[in-house]
């Protein structure tokens, strides 16, 4: 009945102690049992255990959850899965608290507090009567304890994992287990439930020996609270204290643990013990910390990287670390039933056989392993729609969760076809090219598992299932190797058994390291206290935790044997500095040296092997080169000063005709062998831009909207009609407004430019109805030398002095933009008709006329923006656009379709359809530039 | 710490009983009073930490004022307590009510794990939200609503602004006509009785005064006489009076529609409040909370039952940045302080967060309900800086409601002789010249400041080291016209980083990963393909995509066809990888979630490396792309939901921050906006474009009582309501005090230096610089314009990029053979200088005259950016790992070729070099080599041209060093005789073209011309391996020579002149003729051809 408490602080051998004794028992024959924390650590430790024993025959190496399922003879897999867990709580607060049982949050919350108190090891009836006698009716405290007592009963003997472990402690109360040795290794505190357990244990066993991280010099160090509490409420006389920490082979390493949170004041020098890097953001850390490794020269096996939590940062490492071609892991448990493959395969069978909750299908839906991962509200949605009773196999969603869905219910009664399925699920693992060794390992795995369920032929699904299942509840996935050349990313929580020569310990930014600790939403904590001091029902305070959060920093500080490599994002997302952890700004009190080192990027990756390959930076060198806009030296600057390019950018104003003149390459020969107006207008405006609508053919998608264009088309429309029909312009607008928005949402813009163009439609068809039209919608064609000019004149009218075009115009130009941009336009028309009097545009919004006529209509079209011409004023344009039209077939055909923006206030995003095509961007900026001086130079001139 | 001033202690230690506002101006040691005030309440009066709340409106403030509390209770030995601040309740407004929500979710009635939704996630639904709520409409209302000029947009920004006041929707007010109007209007008339007005303007006052029994009604008809009233002139002593008459003029007209107006306003609040409805259901329907809901709610939790529980956990409460405070945040400290002390810090002078409704009167309130403490001392700034600023803002702030409070300094200073304040304000026709010129004076006075040492830090505790860049600041209102400031910073070649652009959405980087997402959902779409393909992602022009004409989406099509002749391989693969590519991503769309599928592809294209490498501002671009990741992630949304919610928000011109990156170690300037330099310093602050003035009145406008205004649509032009002018007064007003309280901000960052630059033109604003100018104080000097200018007119490329790379990396003056990578190709690059303009005077060899001739393209990269390697072609310069290949046949030439003229200067013409000089002048050579020189020798001897010389006295390898068309070369001829005169070049090359040769032969000419030798009409080229002589003429320089020049002035242009000797050229891989090359082009089997090179 020894009991023995073993005492030392980080790296003196406590673990180490324990597995000797151990070992020692063992081979002596004795029955031994050590109890850790965590999956990982057991699996870990048995391990290392092996190398001592050479071979294990029982298990002697236990969680409290393996060491229940053990002496209770039950599965965790048989557990209530959180998903069910969740909609019993759901039925319960709908009685106990209404008001908030739909929030899933507040169910979570409920469940973690149910947790609570399950774990506090106190029977729950009994619980229930002393909140009954402490809090008044109506209290939030008593709804709580109801609710509690009403979630147990909804259980139904369904157990969760706080009653596998109450049922463990009852059966070890009734039948206990003996053995020559009890070890504790790895924690420092012990729920209620794990106190009982121990005890239990420990009165059965021989000897008993419980390690806990203290200072047996002193032992109210901050650091070990909790633990010198532990130690306390254990009450073991009986201590053996180790001395020295043999962990860290560097001093400075050994006088950080020393010191660390004490107030002694003498400092070391870090020398290169200790590096302190300072990064940019979040994700800028992750790739510091991949380029550390990569450039560290040592390998892979010898990096621990630890963070508080890891809560969205998964991706973000292994993308960054992937990057760099560095393999890492996340260490967790690896249990087959456990892993996300393994859940699946699970639940897919089950829902198979029609044993799964419907509730549970939701994670299945959502793996990716299946059919794809449709959005979260989609399975929300689908969710509620079982809640409310709906069929399984009818999801109110996607047609990708519902065909998945009838897929599934099809291969329902049909082993093979299961198996098909899931040689199908294979074949889309090696596919996968993201698929990591361990998924890759995993997927394997699982394909073994169905191959050996086919092999039992004639098997009715559900025996095959049930076999399946069977198996995946004993197997494991091997925990993996840590002799295996990886980086280890693990949670700080799961950090006290691992050791490592460098460590990187991430994110020590003052707001997630110490995480901020905030008031239980049941019970304060100040009811606690006040229901322990009345009823002596001790629930954990939540200030405890507090204390918690250094002992986890000194803890991951004192896993490197080496070198600690400490980061911290010094911005948010949005820019705002975050200071660094108050624990990081103590820790470097004790030691000299440690400055933040803040490396520019770009000076990293200039290394070929690194970033970029020497392909890679072939065509970049030549592209910088030789590309205008990007000199040479803003090139070369780019990659090793960021703050050398603003001198090498110098070089811009000159290459703008560099960027003019570099032609696009490779041009069909003959890209305009017929041309329209708004094809010169385009060419006119910006030859690349002609490139792409003219030539290459692409337009940005337009939404469905009420946009200018389709105001122009449905005006246009109107107008043909009216003027072939003496029919109310009105009811003609209405009719074809409706039938071209009727796949849309107008909204209020939309209405209100009904209104007008309404309005605008009416006075044009009122003002031009008499008028002697001689045709709407006019198509022609006319050869110039070999090039064809083609286009559409919205209306000619014949007057006795000649043909007038009308061309609609339907924004809010004013007069000289109108006249400016789509002269063109009108001069290509005067081309297309015989004897032209005059070409007008009609601006229907602005209510204006800008154009020209011969002195003989000066009188009929009459308009603010209305010139008079003579005859040979309008040949001349005729002269003068034949030549344009020659003129830019000849440079579209010789591929001169540089950027070459004619009026660089269209180059925005808005005004130009090329904008998110044009890759010369300084081309905006320097137009600007040249319109300046275009204007002075015409000012100049005047 | 250092210790307290008097009116420090006197804020600081003041009674824990009583409520107090210290007003402290601008670097007077706010925080520091903050602090010692919190240490003093837990030291001196023992109260707990947790019952100490403290409040700042800033992340930054709060976690620094955490930080400093925590340090100093360190350094005063109370670890203890310096432990329980880690979890004190210092915290910003925000995050404090985030957590009494989650604390007390039961009685808020929120889901306790609520998300604080990002403003993507918000702004998609507040959109869903107002789609829904417009669509389900009445007829009626919504045909009334559709008279609200903006529609929807402007429902959007009301709502989003009156969600930040404590008052519900249905509390709002539309704008109303002015109840008292008819009153003013007869107080006006009764005033102009008593005025001498001008004849007309008499008879019109005459007609009103007739008019005036039908005043009461506001009869709409009067309309016509106000507005020919108000255009009448008037004498200046009358304008007050007359603009008063205008006023209610216009207000009169506006009656008109009142109607009108009032059905839209009345409208307006209905459909509010049913967007707030509907928003807010969407919102918790997903467990989401918007930033502004943490207000709302937590006002609302803290007036329920809890409230005051909440309150009375505290005991003290201190805010930081008081003035910064919200109407809807005031009703919340209040609640807050019921049961506590307040001690509010806070500077109205400083308050710049109208935009996002600070009022500034709130911090005026506390201190009428407060004792009050003036902090004086400021630590900041050179007493020089602070008399400047204190007269200034006395001056500014005057009439304007702002108590002037002087500052006075505190730190020790080491004398100047200079004056402090300096300002720049170039004489401008336009706004857009005048930031120009303003922009390129203020770099080179930052440029003459840092590099001329003129500057020198000068507080009495620091050491007197010269300003560097990294000391100065450029601050600005806006980021609108920041490309010019860059810019001109750029041309002066002065290092500057933009501290936290806000273009997030609108960068290139991003959206063309947006254009792949959606062309991955629909690949049919032509014009998001050929943005992604373009884009370093894939990497190939425009043309190339031209090439593949055929059916089927254009990524894709790659796969389906042959290579066109016009794609070269190199870049046909690279077409067939994104392809290839592109495919399996369509594959891993549905399986994927989007953060995995960002990843790919960014991780297979190497989209954020090449953006790194490619871009000048390429950390940021790659900032920018792990930044679309990490959102991509968080979203869980597909990813066409994701890409298009990226587009959508660029296309709202919605503000985003840009990825931070680390930079203020930087030596470097830097740029930011006076919000972003809020509580920060530097020894130089330059504040620019303080002559810009904002035009046009705001189209929302929302009072914080509730009133707000709007605009009535109409054609051509939109109407405002009655009551409207009234209250775009009020705003622009508030705008205006802002506006100089921004300046305050600005003005008062300074430690040492302060620039105020601003144009002059017609039209700027004049307030600010011109009294400055008019009348300078003895701490101001006015600069130079003219010589500025000059100074700014000179582009000079600053230190040479190449003196900046050397010292970095210590590059080896060229480059070696054994480089370990393309990074000493890179050194190689950098160590270029750009060349400068008009370099005089350029000595050019003749060879380089040639080879510009021939290819303009190729000139550049051999003999401008000296790429041509003699030892290596571009295969192993750009592959240094790779083996080195055996001799190319055409360096082989190249060596016979030198043998041949070294050999042959030796002998007389006619004669045949011996063997053993053959040997000497081709050291190793082969047999074969040996034979085929020999033989070109022998042959040439025999040659009639040759033999007619024999003899006769003639130059061999004469150098010549002459001008030709102006420019100076050099050069050598072979042979030469002058009597008759003869000119001889030898040729190797294989065939006998001779018409890439005439330049030359006009060069020389042109060069014995210069010499004053006799000049023959024609050249002879012996082709000694084709056998054949050729006369050739000369070509006329004169265009040549011109374009030459024009190339090495920087302005000219390198176009390539594809012939058939590209396929034996050197720069074939880096040749942009027909594209960007494509990785792997250094690999192609070695040339079997033959460079005809010049010898």
């Amino acid at each position: 009945m020894a009991r023995v408490l073993i005492l030392g602080r980080a790296g003196t051998g406590k673990t180490r102690a324990c597995l000797e004794r151990l070992a020692e028992a063992l081979r002596q024959g004795r029955r031994a049992l050590l109890l850790v924390p965590t999956y990982g650590q057991a699996e870990f430790l048995r391990l290392r255990l092996l190398d001592r024993v050479g071979g294990l025959r029982e298990r002697c190496i236990e969680t409290f959850s393996s060491l229940a399922e053990h002496v209770t003879g039950l599965r965790l897999r048989g557990l209530m899965p959180p998903a069910v867990c969740d909609l019993v709580a759901e039925g319960v607060l709908r009685e106990d608290f209404p008001e908030a049982a739909e929030q899933a949050g507040f169910r979570a919350e409920f469940l973690a507090a149910v947790k609570e108190i399950k774990e506090n090891g106190a029977a729950l009836t009994q619980a229930v009567d002393k909140a009954r006698a402490h809090f008044p009716e109506g209290a939030r405290g008593r709804r709580l304890f109801d609710a509690c007592a009403h979630y147990v009963e909804a259980q139904g003997g369904r157990m969760d994992h706080a009653d596998l472990l109450t049922r463990a402690r009852d059966s070890l109360r009734t039948d206990a287990r003996s053995y020559d040795l009890l070890l504790v290794d790895g924690f420092h505190d012990f729920t209620g439930l794990e106190r009982q357990i121990v005890d239990l244990l420990a009165d059965a066993a021989a000897e008993t020996v419980v390690t806990l991280p203290l200072d047996p010099a002193d032992r109210m160090s901050p650091v070990f609270v909790t633990a010198a509490r532990t130690a306390a409420a254990l009450g073991y006389r009986r201590t053996v204290e180790l001395g020295e920490n043999r962990r860290c082979t560097n001093p400075a390493l050994r006088h950080l643990e020393q010191r660390l949170f004490t107030a002694v004041r003498d400092r070391v020098t870090a020398a290169d013990a200790v590096e302190w890097i300072r990064c940019a953001s979040d994700e800028d850390e992750a790739d510091r910390l991949a380029r550390y490794v990569a450039g560290s020269g040592r390998s892979f096996r010898d990096f621990l990287l630890i963070r508080r939590s890891w809560d969205g940062m998964h991706g973000l490492y292994r993308a960054a670390f992937r990057r760099h071609g560095i393999p890492l892991r996340f260490f967790g448990r690896e249990q087959a039933g456990q892993t996300p493959a393994g859940r699946a395969t699970a639940l897919f069978l089950r829902a198979l056989c029609g044993t799964a909750e419907p509730a549970e299908l939701m994670p299945l839906l959502r793996s990716p392993w299946f059919y794809g991962a449709p959005p979260s509200d989609q399975v929300d949605r689908w969710a509620r729609h079982l809640r409310e009773g709906g069929d399984p196999t009818e999801h109110p969603g996607t047609p990708q969760v519902r065909d998945a869905l009838h897929a599934l219910s099809a291969l329902k009664g049909s082993l093979p076809a299961v198996l098909a399925e899931h040689l199908g699920v294979r074949e889309l693992l090696c596919r996968e090219p993201d698929a990591d060794e361990d998924t890759a390992r995993a997927g394997r795995f699982f394909v073994e598992l169905f191959a050996e369920a086919e092999a039992v032929a004639g098997l009715e699904l559900a025996d095959a299932a049930g076999r399946v299942l069977r198996r995946l509840g004993s197997l494991q996935v091997a925990t993996p190797d840590r002799r295996f050349d990886c980086v280890y990313g693990v949670d700080v929580l799961d950090a006290r058994q691992w050791e490592k020569p460098v460590v990187l310990v991430a994110g020590l930014s003052g707001e997630s390291f110490p995480r901020r600790i905030r008031q239980d939403l049941f019970l304060r904590d100040d009811e606690r206290q006040a229901f322990a001091d009345e009823q002596g029902f001790a629930l954990p305070l939540r200030a405890r935790r507090e204390d918690e959060e250094r002992y986890l920093f000194y803890v991951a500080l004192t896993r490197a044997r080496e070198r600690l490599v400490l980061t911290h994002p010094a911005f948010d997302e949005e820019g705002t500095p975050r200071p660094p952890s108050p624990y990081l700004d103590e820790a470097l009190q004790h030691l000299d040296g440690p400055q933040p080192r803040d490396v520019p990027l770009a000076e990293q990756y200039v290394q070929p092997d690194d970033a970029v390959s020497t392909d890679d930076l072939l065509p970049i060198v030549a592209d910088g080169l030789c590309r205008a806009g990007l000199g040479e030296g803003a090139l070369a600057a780019a990659l090793y000063d960021r703050n050398a390019v603003p001198r090498a950018l110098l070089a811009w104003p000159r290459r703008l005709e560099l960027i003019r003149s570099r032609p696009i390459t490779n041009l069909p020969t003959d890209p305009a062998r017929t041309l329209s107006a708004s094809g010169i207008n385009s060419f006119r405006r910006c030859p690349y831009l002609f490139l792409m609508g003219r030539v290459l053919r692409v337009r940005p998608a337009r939404a469905q909207a009420l946009d200018p264009l389709e105001r122009g088309r449905i005006v246009h429309e109107v107008l043909e009609i009216a003027a072939r029909e003496e029919r109310d312009p009105g009811e003609i607008f209405d009719e074809i407004f409706a039938e071209q928005t009727r796949n849309f949402r107008l909204g209020l813009e939309g209405e209100a430019a009904r209104r007008w163009m309404r309005g605008a439609v009416v006075r044009a068809v009122e003002e031009l109805r008499h008028l002697p039209v001689e045709d709407v919608e006019y198509k022609f064609e006319v050869p110039v030398e070999d090039v064809i000019l083609r286009g559409r004149i919205d209306r000619i009218d014949r007057y006795p002095a000649g043909a007038l075009v009308r061309d609609y115009k339907t924004g809010k130009q004013k007069l000289d933009d109108a006249y400016a941009f789509e002269n063109v336009q009108l001069d290509t028309y005067l081309m297309a008709v015989e004897d032209p009097a005059g070409a007008v545009f009609e601006l229907l919004r602005v209510g204006e006329r800008v154009g020209f006529v011969v002195p003989e209509l000066k009188d009929e079209i009459t308009g603010k923006g209305v010139q008079v011409l003579g005859r040979e004023e309008l040949q001349a344009r005729r002269e003068h656009m034949r030549g344009i039209v020659l003129e830019v077939a000849r440079k579209a055909r010789a591929g001169e379709l540089a950027v070459h923006p004619r009026d660089p206030e269209r180059c925005t995003r808005t005004k130009c359809d090329g904008y998110d095509l044009c890759r010369v961007a300084r081309a905006r900026w320097l137009a600007k530039d040249a319109r300046e001086k275009q204007k002075r130079g015409s000012e100049e001139a005047l | 710490m250092s210790p307290l001033t008097a009116d420090q202690q006197k804020a600081a230690f003041a009674a824990v009983d009583g409520h107090l506002a210290v007003v402290a101006g601008a670097g007077t040691g706010k925080t520091h009073v903050l602090v010692e005030r919190y240490l003093h309440l837990v030291l001196d009066h023992k109260v707990e930490i947790p019952r100490i709340l403290a409040v700042t409106f800033t992340e930054k403030a709060a976690r620094e004022m955490k930080t400093r509390v925590r340090e100093e209770l360190h350094k005063r030995g109370q670890t203890s307590l310096a432990r329980t601040a880690e979890f004190a309740p210092i915290s910003t407004v925000h995050s404090f009510l985030g957590l009494i929500l989650r604390e007390r979710a039961l009685d808020a009635g929120l889901d306790p794990r609520f998300v604080v939704s990002d403003e993507m996630t918000a702004q998609l639904l507040l959109e869903e939200a107002l789609q829904q709520t417009v669509d389900a409409l009445e007829p009626g209302l919504r045909a009334t609503l559709v008279g609200l000029q903006g529609g929807e947009e402007t429902l959007r920004e009301l709502y989003l602004a009156a969600r930040a006041t404590p008052l519900e929707m249905r509390e709002l007010r539309p704008v109303e006509p002015d109840a008292r109007l008819a009153e003013r209007m007869a107080g006006f008339l009764e005033a102009c009785a008593g005025q001498r007005a001008k004849a007309k303007t008499g008879e019109r006052l005459l007609e009103l005064a007739r008019l005036r029994g039908q005043l009461q009604a506001l009869d709409p008809s009067l309309t016509a006489v106000f507005r020919d009233l108000v255009k009448g002139t008037v004498a200046t002593a009358q304008r007050d009076l007359f603009k008063e008459g205008k006023e209610i003029a216009k207000e009169y007209a506006l009656l008109e529609h009142a109607e009108a107006a009032r059905a839209v306003g009345e409208a307006v609040v209905e459909v509010l409040d049913r967007l707030d409805r509907r928003y807010t259901e969407l919102k918790r329907a997903d467990g989401l909370v918007d930033f502004s809901d943490l207000e709302r709610e937590g006002l609302k939790l803290l007036r329920s039952d809890a409230g005051p529980k909440i309150a009375a956990e505290y005991d003290h409460l201190l805010v930081d940045e008081y003035q910064d405070t919200s109407r809807i945040q005031q009703a919340i400290l209040d609640l807050l302080a019921q049961s506590c002390r307040r001690f509010g810090v806070g500077d109205e002078k400083q308050s710049i967060y109208r935009f996002r409704y600070a009022d500034v009167d709130v911090f005026r309130e506390l201190q009428g309900a407060s004792a009050v403490q003036l902090l004086g001392g400021s630590f900041r700034s050179r007493p020089e800086l602070l008399s400047f600023n204190n007269a200034f803002f006395r001056r500014l702030f005057e009439g304007r409601n702002v108590e002037p409070q002087d500052l006075h300094p505190e730190a020790g200073w080491r004398d100047r002789a200079e004056p402090c304040v300096e300002v720049i304000a170039p004489q401008a026709k336009d706004a857009a010249a005048g930031r120009r010129l303003e922009a390129r004076a203020l770099a080179q006075r930052l440029k003459r400041i840092v590099e001329g040492k003129q500057l020198t830090l000068s507080r009495v505790d620091k050491q007197a080291e010269p300003l560097t860049y990294k000391h100065c600041a450029v601050l600005l209102r806006a980021m609108t016209h920041l490309t010019v400031y860059e810019r001109a910073l750029a041309e002066a070649g002065v290092p500057y980083v933009v501290i936290q652009g806000r273009g997030y959405y609108a960068a290139r980087e991003v959206v063309d990963l947006a254009h792949l997402l959606l062309l991955l959902a629909d690949p049919y779409d032509g014009y998001k393909a050929v943005g992604s393909m373009t884009s370093l992602m894939c990497g190939v022009p425009e043309g190339d995509l031209l090439q593949l004409q055929a059916e089927g989406p254009l990524p894709l099509r790659a796969l389906r066809m042959e290579r066109p002749e016009a794609v070269p391989q190199d870049r046909w693969d690279k077409l067939r990888t994104f392809a290839t590519r592109f495919e399996r991503w369509r594959e891993l769309m549905g399986r994927m979630s989007t953060g995995d599928l960002v990843e790919t592809i960014l991780r297979e294209t190497r989209f954020p490396e090449l953006m790194l490498l490619q871009e000048p501002d390429g950390r940021r671009r790659h900032a920018n792309l792990m930044k679309a990741l990490r959102r991509s992630r968080k979203h869980e949304e597909e990813p066409v939901q994701y890409a298009r919610a990226l587009l959508e928000f660029r296309e709202r011109e919605l503000r985003e921050s840009e990825a931070p990156i680390a930079s203020e170690t930087d030596e470097a300037v830097k740029i930011m906006t006076i919000h972003a330099a809020k509580g920060l310093e530097f020894p130089l602050v330059a504040v620019a474009d303080l002559s810009a003035q904002r035009n046009g009145t705001n189209p929302v406008i929302l009072h914080p009582k509730g009133l707000f205004g709007f605009k009535l649509r109409a054609e051509p032009k939109p109407l405002d309501p009655p009551g409207m002018p009234a209250l775009q007064e009020w705003d622009k007003q508030q705008d205006k005090n802002e506006k100089y309280r921004l300046y305050y901000v600005a003005f008062t960052r300074a430690q040492e230096h302060l620039l105020l630059t601003g144009a002059r033109y017609k039209g700027a604003s004049r307030k600010i610089l011109e009294p400055l100018i008019e009348a300078p104080p003895p701490e101001v000097r006015v600069l130079d314009d003219a010589e500025l200018l000059r100074a700014a007119e000179v582009r000079g490329p600053g230190p040479s990029v190449r003196g900046a790379l050397r010292r970095r990396a210590d590059l080896p003056a060229g480059i070696e053979r054994d480089d370990a990578g393309a990074l000493k190709l890179l050194e190689r690059i950098a160590a270029i200088d750009v060349p400068e303009p008009d370099a005089t005077p350029y000595v050019a060899g003749a060879a380089d005259l040639v080879e510009f001739a021939r290819c303009p393209r190729r000139y550049r990269l051999a003999r401008m950016l000296r790429l041509d390697l003699d030892a290596a072609g571009p295969a192993e310069y750009f592959d240094f790992n790779r083996p080195t290949p055996a001799e190319p046949v055409e360096r082989s030439r190249r060596r016979l070729g030198t043998a041949l003229h070294e050999a042959l200067a030796e002998i007389e013409p006619g004669g045949v070099p011996s063997e053993e000089a053959l040997r000497r002048h081709l050291p190793g050579a082969s047999a074969k080599e040996l034979e085929q020189l020999s033989g070109w020798c022998s042959w040439l001897a025999q040659t009639p041209l040759i033999q007619q010389i024999g003899g006769r006295p003639v130059e061999k390898e004469m150098p010549f060093f002459a001008k030709v068309g102006g420019i100076p070369v050099r050069g050598v001829i072979d042979l030469y005789a002058p009597d008759p005169a003869l000119l001889v070049d030898y040729k190797t090359s294989r065939s006998a073209d001779a018409e890439p040769y005439e330049v030359q032969i006009a060069i020389y000419l042109e060069a014995l011309r210069a010499l004053g030798l006799k000049v023959p009409a024609t050249g002879h080229l012996v082709f000694v391996d084709a056998q054949e002589v050729v006369e050739v003429e000369p070509r006329p320089l004169e265009e040549l020579v011109e374009q030459f020049r024009e190339a090495h002035r920087g302005a000219g242009s390198y176009p390539p002149q594809p012939g058939k000797t590209c396929d034996f050229c050197d720069f074939r891989d880096v040749c942009l003729a027909d594209g960007v090359p494509v990785p792997g082009a250094g690999r192609r089997p070695p040339r079997q051809g033959r460079l005809p090179g010049l010898e």
